[in-house]
């Protein structure tokens, strides 16, 4: 074998051997990564041309997702931070997994993958958690205003269309606008509140239509995003379970190779680092 | 060849030794990415008592994704120890994009303001 490869060109492109090394199956998983994340980068500009086009009304991530299961008051980047720790973890357990497969450890593949299911999983329910919170919002809640123009102090007119702002305190006397000066945001209050407020709508929470804390925008593709995102990890862990029913099977053990758990690695990995990117755009900036 | 023989052949076999320092090197990287999420997070709560600039911040968010985006790939995925074709073939897509989108953004970054009145 060795022999005629000698004699003929040497060049990987002749046939017969993969060019890459790699088999079909793990080159067509990279090349479907490779079309996935360009689908992401794609729903990733589109939410950073809306949020430079609406910046004055753009809400900002950590005055919206503030909660932490069991702690009451304002704990922004808490919970986001302790999902991404999940989602860093379970990909560290798949990559021990794979690492297992590779010495035909096949008690170490059973472990290390049915904890990445966990892990997965625990990452689904937070995500759930955090919808439920973003979805049913805070007990004040915001008021949209009507079409129409308002004057601010230094004389420059806005359009109030679908602008969303929010009450000082739970009295409800005050409203704080979107718009600031040095000294801070402009607040309403007395005859001009009503005035204001004649034809305006009070908002509790998101969702598609409305969004309580600004753009509704902001909710679309919070929704969006984060909800495609989750459909992968979904999918990443059905595609696990499917492997570890085979392992316990003994499919790979007869193959003589563990290639599968490689393959739903790469899908895995990539599914961590969509989120490292979700978790930059979205909550940090 | 069948088609089982194919994904043996270009399976990668580790022996006990090579497993351990696998292992080293995988909970190296955790703990580097753990680090850096942590710092992001810290950076993100404290920055504005620590007085510093947002577009500091910013563009430190922006680094420390990509060196998270690149130990997770090159790594976890296993792209850095591939034949170079095939990390070619994977990493060029996405630094065309890279230069078609910031070339978008020079040319036509004031579209939207001047959209500004149909769009609103």
């Amino acid at each position: 074998m060795s022999q005629t490869n000698n004699t003929e060109e040497k060049s990987n492109w002749n046939g017969g051997i993969s060019p890459f090394k790699t088999s079909y199956g793990k080159l067509m998983m990279w090349f479907f990564l490779v079309s996935d994340a360009l689908t992401f980068t794609g729903f990733l500009v589109a939410y950073g041309f809306y949020r430079h086009y609406f910046i004055d009304i753009w809400p900002s991530a950590e005055n919206v997702f503030t909660h932490f299961p069991f702690l009451d008051g304002n704990h922004p980047l808490l919970y986001v931070g302790l999902m991404t720790f999940i989602l860093i973890m379970s990909s560290v357990t798949m990559v021990l997994a794979v690492e297992s497969g590779q010495r035909l450890h096949h008690k170490g593949v059973k472990i290390w993958l049915g904890l990445t299911i966990i892990g997965g999983l625990i990452f689904l329910g937070s995500q759930a958690w955090e919808w439920g919170h973003f979805i049913k919002g805070t007990k004040d809640g915001a008021v949209q205003l009507e079409k129409g123009y308002y004057q601010l102090p230094n004389g420059e007119v806005k359009s109030t269309n679908g602008i969303i702002a929010r009450w000082e305190d739970a009295s409800k006397k005050t409203l704080i606008l979107p718009w600031q000066n040095e000294a801070g945001y402009y607040k309403v209050s007395g005859d001009e509140l009503t005035k204001l407020t004649k034809n305006s709508i009070q908002v509790n929470g998101a969702n598609l239509a409305i969004n309580e804390y600004g753009h509704k925008l902001f909710g679309n593709f919070f929704f969006f995003i984060t909800g495609f995102h989750g459909l992968h990890v979904l999918s990443g862990v059905i595609l696990n379970i499917i492997v570890l029913l085979n392992v316990f099977k003994g499919t790979y053990e007869k193959r003589g190779h563990y290639e599968m758990t490689e393959k739903v690695g790469l899908y895995w990995h990539f599914v961590d680092l969509v989120w490292v990117f979700i978790f930059t755009f979205f909550y940090l900036i | 060849m069948e088609q089982q023989d194919e994904a043996l052949r270009y399976y990668h076999r580790k022996t006990e030794q090579e497993g351990k320092q696998t292992r080293i090197l995988i909970w190296r990287i955790f703990w580097i990415l753990l680090a850096v999420t942590m710092l992001e997070i810290i950076l993100g709560l404290y920055y504005k008592e620590w007085q510093l600039s947002w577009f500091f911040v910013k563009n430190t968010f922006l680094l420390l994704t990509v060196a998270k985006a690149y130990l997770i790939v090159s790594y976890y995925m296993h792209l850095k120890y591939e034949k170079s074709f095939l990390i070619k073939i994977i990493i060029i897509p996405y630094v065309i994009i890279g230069g078609y989108l910031i070339a978008l953004l020079l040319n036509e970054g004031n579209y939207s303001e001047v959209m500004h009145q149909w769009l609103w």
